[in-house]
């Protein structure tokens, strides 16, 4: 074999064994731990394996905490390559979370009441804010082109193709917001057949507008995605506390939460696709189609990854943005274009947990998902499969914590600990293995 | 120093190296890029350890070398890029490592009198406040021999100094060398300059492949010979290039000018490239082309002034844009600007063009298409591993360099800009890279060249323009150019 | 409005120190080169650990004396990851957040029978006074080193041209290891602020400040007195938010300071200038 041959086969090697040794030895520490605290480490670690995989039901279990990391894991993933950090994979969950729990709600909702265009929505909020931003927009346009058409005609007759598109562009607005209530009544039926897919799409929209604003602040500034991330996590989270203490939002009940969404808005369970055998232990979980729906997406970013030219440019930017731009990749566009993808992928994981799990927004789901899914990007390397694979040990890992919650005294909060001694092995790459290990000849 | 061996993983950077320096002269260390000198010398300031060998310092052997004992026993090391801290004014840079406090505070006045005296003495004058950053590069160097004197060098290694300089400012540094060596010190010049070896070394010293091959009187030998030993067979100092009438105008700027953080870096530029003409711009670095360049090129946005390419203004136009209208570029910087370290071979050579048929469709990748345009494109230029997906990291710098000229020919461009083209290429692919500028030349390309190296321009183009400050003082046919006159020119004498 | 101006004064004190003492450590690292996202974790950690000694033995100095033992511990593991091991240091930083949310709770979990927060006895409390003292005199003392001592000459040569200063013969490791073991202990002072004042520890209570002490670095210019500045531009946002919340909905109140750090971030890119190897770990030519 050439050098180059083996010096590939050795690179792939190291690709797998890191994360393994690492979770190896953060599971040996652990060990540690456990017992230096007085517990039975193999109850304990016994405990936690029967938990994540020991009957159907608990594989059932874990694969249900597997799903949004798969999500939020590809999201990160994907904004690494690009050479971004993607911290707030849980805001964006929250908003995507968020949007599909008010469509998934609300499609079904009015496509039972009759009388849709004289809903109060219409007069006390629709007509008022549309009419304001109408008028708003429709100053401004008049503004600038009287004052570029008085002051510099020459560039006024240039841009005089945008000037046309821009007052289509109002027309076709003015026209749906004055007929907004027709078509809603009109086609409320049809969404209501779709309303799986249309809440789909509202949280990756809602996601991606997330995750944008930090993207564009970044692309166009130079700001920082980490801090700003961190921040829009916090926005996200005290944004939904809010919305579910108002009467728009909140259903009635003790619980902080949305109304429940329509059955038909419900991701199927997977109860349903497996044989008569397991069935019945598998009911007992909330694992959904959307786990189907993860993998799908994780084959999706691979694709979009090495075959496309946007993700071919994604990993240029991501490798060397300087020689990126000098070569004519749009930089600020495709880090642009990373974030919202990212935060689209979030925003589904939070998609699948309203409609497939909790069937309803409801408050502080959402915690630690994000952050978890980083540790599942990491230990992943950043590659779909990696991602699917990693998901799966930290769904088990958060599923063993509650069995070790349920069966013995010692605190869950051991996982977190595992969690982050994980990320620290794999960070800390092939360095700290190459002084710990032997040399390999 | 004698037997010398140093390997870095499995390559030996140092072979049964041998150099002995006589107390008071002026060494010259000669040899190419890769020979080896820069690792000798680092050997000798401590920074490397080596496997096996020995070094005599004043007759005193030593083991063990670290770069305080080098300091210790009177070595100083001034590096080619300079070490030094740009926010930090020269004093702090001076004393940094060798601090003198009065209590818990640092007490730098001792050192502060030292640096005025040792400028006056040896002609190195700055001023101790100021900030390096602010200084100009000629200063800066000043500030990294004071920093080695300061210390009490006695015997000075200097590697590559004057690659920053120009003609003038290399006359009056090698006055500041004669000083240094009538007041005592000793003086190693690692370099490639041979005219600046012949004007200045007592003695000198080939390197090639990691060896020493020859020592030398300098007065015994002449710049052909060093040359010769340097490369190991005879090496052709011209270029074969037959005169072509030039063509149309193919690139015309005509009062470019550019402005930054409110410093003029280029001002009234107007220049003509003719389609079938390499035009060589001359300038020592520093005085506008990297701007020039980049502006050219989309990379820098705010150049002001026409930019016409056969007639077309590019202004405006976005990097891909002016690429699509058949720019192509050579960048100075390699690892910065030209190519991804960590993707193949093959992805290189499309990038650029990987949004385009042949190479993607539809915003899907024909990874066919790549790897057989990259066969072809390896087998043609002699990219060695020929191997496309092999990752370009792994590649020598002078291979390199060929994947990016191997990827702007294949864009046949109408106009390309060679900057430092090259700049860290070994002797062959200099050889090779040539020969495709000539071929693109001969084909009707106009050509951009940008070049430190007098020799490179003079041989390659067909017309000269000097830049210095930001303006173009001369401009004129190579064969009514003198290196002298050029000189002259790049420091603004004309 | 002179009792407004009273308690807005009073909040913006209480909300701004805890920003200086951890700004001031972050600054530390910073100018070495070492980027600490992890502030907020080695706050935590600070507040767990002298209010969980100060909760068992009632001695107040007894738990920040402790506390800094221990922070001295575990900045010097973080030190290791980032500088010997070179693991990349954002995310070495999110690693140590997680770390001190998971251990902090099970510890507390472990010391105060499954309980996740706990209180501290009024006579185990210290005044929060001295923190306010601590972090005005830090300012200038750390202006004084920085400028006048070999220690910060040399630190910050280690975060400007990390070649340059091993070439002069400065260990850029072990400048590097101060700088990064000072942040985290001075972010531990930091955190212990908290409970002292609450009375309490509860989960997660830094609440992302050591966030915004990131931001308040970056606000102030990588300079003592302009962290000290900038954390006061903060500690009065949430001063503002205190007096707000009993007039707006919480949640929105509890927005301030997070919006203020977005604004003050994109306003300032650009006109600060970081040190100038920031990030980027130093890879030392073998020997």
């Amino acid at each position: 074999m050439t050098s180059v041959r083996v010096r590939k086969k050795k690179h792939l090697f190291e690709l797998v064994a890191l994360p393994c040794l690492s979770v190896a030895l953060a599971f040996a520490i652990g060990f540690v731990l456990v017992w230096a605290f007085g517990f039975d480490p193999f109850e304990v670690y016994g405990v936690l394996l029967s938990g994540a995989f020991g009957s159907v039901e608990n594989l059932g279990w874990t694969l249900q905490n597997t799903t949004p990391l798969i999500f939020t894991g590809l999201s990160v993933a994907l904004a690494f390559r690009a050479g971004l950090f993607n911290i707030g994979a849980e805001g964006q969950l929250v908003a995507g979370a968020f949007a599909a729990g008010l469509v998934g709600w609300l499609v079904p909702e009015l496509a039972t009441r009759p009388n849709l265009t004289r809903l109060p929505f219409w007069k006390s909020v629709w007509f008022p804010f549309g009419a304001f931003t109408l008028s708003a927009w429709a100053l401004v346009l008049m503004i600038w082109v009287l004052r570029v058409a008085f002051t510099d005609p020459v560039r006024f007759r240039a841009r005089l193709s945008t000037v046309a598109r821009s007052l289509v562009a109002f027309g076709l607005v003015s026209i749906l917001w004055l007929t907004a209530p027709e078509i809603l009544a009109a086609f409320i039926g049809i969404a209501a057949q779709f309303v799986i897919p249309l809440s789909l799409i509202a949280a990756a929209l809602a996601g991606a507008a997330w995750a944008a604003i930090p993207g564009i602040l970044r692309a166009r500034l130079g700001v920082s995605e980490v801090i700003n991330t961190i921040m829009f996590n916090f926005l996200a989270s005290y944004m939904a506390s809010y919305l579910l203490t108002t009467a728009t939002f909140k259903a009635p009940g003790s619980v902080p939460q949305t109304p429940r969404i329509g059955v038909q808005a419900e991701l199927a369970s997977l109860a349903s696709f497996v044989p008569a055998s397991i069935q019945h232990d598998l009911a007992a979980t909330r694992l959904n189609v959307g786990f189907l729906l993860g993998i799908v997406l994780a084959v999706g970013v691979g694709i979009l990854l090495w075959r496309t030219t946007a993700g071919f440019e994604l990993r240029a930017v991501g490798g060397n943005a300087e020689a990126a731009r000098a070569q004519g990749i749009p930089v600020g566009k495709s880090i642009v274009i990373a974030m919202c993808l990212s935060g689209a992928l979030a925003g589904l994981g939070g998609a699948e947990q309203v409609l497939g799990v909790h069937h309803a927004f409801v408050k502080d789901f959402w915690t630690g998902l994000g952050f978890t899914g980083i540790a599942v990007a990491l230990v992943g390397q950043n590659h779909p499969l990696g991602v699917v694979v990693s998901a799966v040990l930290f769904g088990a890992l958060q599923n063993g914590a509650v069995e070790i919650d349920m069966m013995t005294l010692f605190p869950r909060e051991l996982i977190l600990v595992l969690q982050a001694l994980i990320i620290f092995f794999v960070a800390s790459g092939s360095m700290m293995w190459r002084t710990i290990l032997p040399r390999r000849s | 120093m004698i037997g010398i061996h140093k390997s870095f993983k499995r390559v030996t950077a140092n072979h049964d190296a041998s150099l002995s320096v006589r107390r008071g002269e002026i060494h010259a260390l000669v040899g190419e890029n890769g020979a080896g000198k820069s690792t000798l010398m680092n050997i000798l300031y401590g920074l490397y350890r080596p496997e096996k060998g020995q070094i005599r310092i004043f007759g005193e052997p030593i083991l063990d070398l670290s770069p305080t004992q080098a300091v210790q026993k009177g070595i100083g090391m001034v590096h080619q890029h300079f070490m030094l801290i740009p926010p930090f004014t020269v004093l702090d840079n001076v004393i940094l490592g060798i601090e003198e406090s009065k209590g818990l505070f640092l007490d730098s006045s001792r050192i502060e009198r030292q640096i005025v005296e040792l400028g006056e003495r040896y002609g190195l004058k700055v001023d101790p406040k100021a900030r390096v950053e602010d200084l100009p590069v000629l200063l800066q160097q000043r500030v990294e021999i004071l920093k080695v004197l300061v210390r009490g060098a006695k015997i000075l290694i200097l590697d590559e100094p004057t690659a920053v300089l120009t003609p003038q400012e290399v006359d009056e540094f090698f006055k500041i060398l004669r000083t240094l060596r009538e007041l005592g010190s000793t003086i190693i010049l690692i370099t490639h300059k041979l005219k600046e070896v012949k004007a200045l070394s007592d003695r000198l010293t080939i390197m090639r492949g990691g060896a020493t091959v020859a020592s030398a009187e300098t007065s015994d030998v002449n710049e052909e010979e060093i040359a010769q030993m340097m490369v190991g067979r005879p090496v052709r100092f011209a270029v074969e290039k037959e005169h072509r009438p030039p063509g149309d105008v193919r690139l015309a700027l005509k009062n470019v000018s550019y402005r930054e953080k409110g410093r003029t870096i280029l001002e009234g530029i107007d220049l003509e490239i003719r389609s079938g003409e390499i035009l060589g711009l001359a300038g020592v670095a520093g005085n506008g082309q990297s701007e020039l360049v980049l502006g050219l090129m989309g990379i820098l946005p705010d150049l002001k002034g026409e930019i016409l390419l056969d007639g077309r203004s590019l202004s405006g136009l976005s990097i891909r844009a002016r690429s699509e209208q058949g720019v192509a570029y050579i960048p100075e910087d390699r690892l910065k600007h030209a190519v991804l370290t960590d993707y193949s071979i093959e992805d290189n050579l499309v990038l650029g063009t990987h949004h385009r048929p042949p190479s993607s469709a539809w915003g899907w990748l024909d990874r066919q298409a790549i790897r057989s345009g990259a066969e072809n494109l390896v087998a043609e230029f002699d990219i060695r591993p020929p191997i496309p997906d092999a990752p370009v990291r792994h590649l020598s710098g002078g291979n390199q360099q060929k994947v990016v000229v191997a990827r702007e020919c294949s864009k046949e461009p109408r106009f390309l800009i060679a900057a430092l083209p090259t700049r860290g290429v070994d002797i062959g692919a200099i050889e090779f890279i040539h020969q495709r500028l000539i071929e693109l030349r001969n084909r009707g390309v106009a050509i951009l060249l940008v070049a430190s190296e007098l020799s490179e321009i003079l041989s390659l183009s067909d017309r000269i323009a000097v830049l210095y400050r930001g303006r173009i003082v001369k401009i004129l046919p190579t064969e009514e150019a003198t290196e002298s006159g050029l000189g002259l020119a790049m420091a603004g004498v004309v | 409005m002179n009792e407004i101006l009273t308690v807005l004064t009073q909040y913006t004190v209480i909300g701004s120190t805890p920003l200086v003492l951890a700004g001031l450590g972050g600054l530390f690292s910073e100018k070495a080169g070492v980027i600490n996202i992890g502030l907020e974790g080695f706050m935590l950690f600070g507040a767990f650990f002298s209010a969980l000694v100060a909760a068992k033995t009632g001695n107040p100095l007894l738990a920040l004396f402790v506390s800094t033992a221990l922070l001295t511990v575990l900045g010097l593991v973080f030190a290791v990851f980032t500088v010997t091991l070179k693991a990349n240091q954002v995310v070495s930083g999110v690693a140590l957040n997680m770390l001190a949310s998971g251990l902090t709770l099970f510890l507390s979990q472990v010391f105060f029978d499954r309980h996740r927060s706990f209180t501290i006895p009024d006579e185990a409390k210290l005044d929060s006074g001295l923190f306010v003292v601590a972090a005005l005199l830090l300012v200038p003392l750390m202006t004084l080193v920085l400028d006048r001592t070999r220690l910060g000459l040399r630190l910050r040569a280690v975060g400007e041209n990390p070649r340059a200063a091993d070439t002069a013969g400065i260990s850029v490791t072990f400048y590097r290891y101060v700088g990064v073991t000072l942040s985290g202990v001075l972010a531990g002072f930091a955190g212990s602020f908290l409970p002292f004042y609450s009375g309490s520890f509860v989960k997660n209570m830094t609440a992302g400040r050591g966030f915004i002490a990131l931001a308040v670095l970056i606000f102030g210019k990588w300079r003592p007195a302009g962290v000290l500045g900038a954390a006061l531009v903060f500690g009065f946002a949430d001063a503002v938010q205190t007096l707000l919340s009993a007039h707006i909905p919480s949640q929105f109140a509890a927005m301030i300071p997070y919006v203020v750090t977005i604004v003050i971030l994109v306003g300032f890119i650009g006109r600060a200038v970081p040190p100038a190897a920031l990030g980027l770990p130093y890879e030392k030519e073998s020997k």
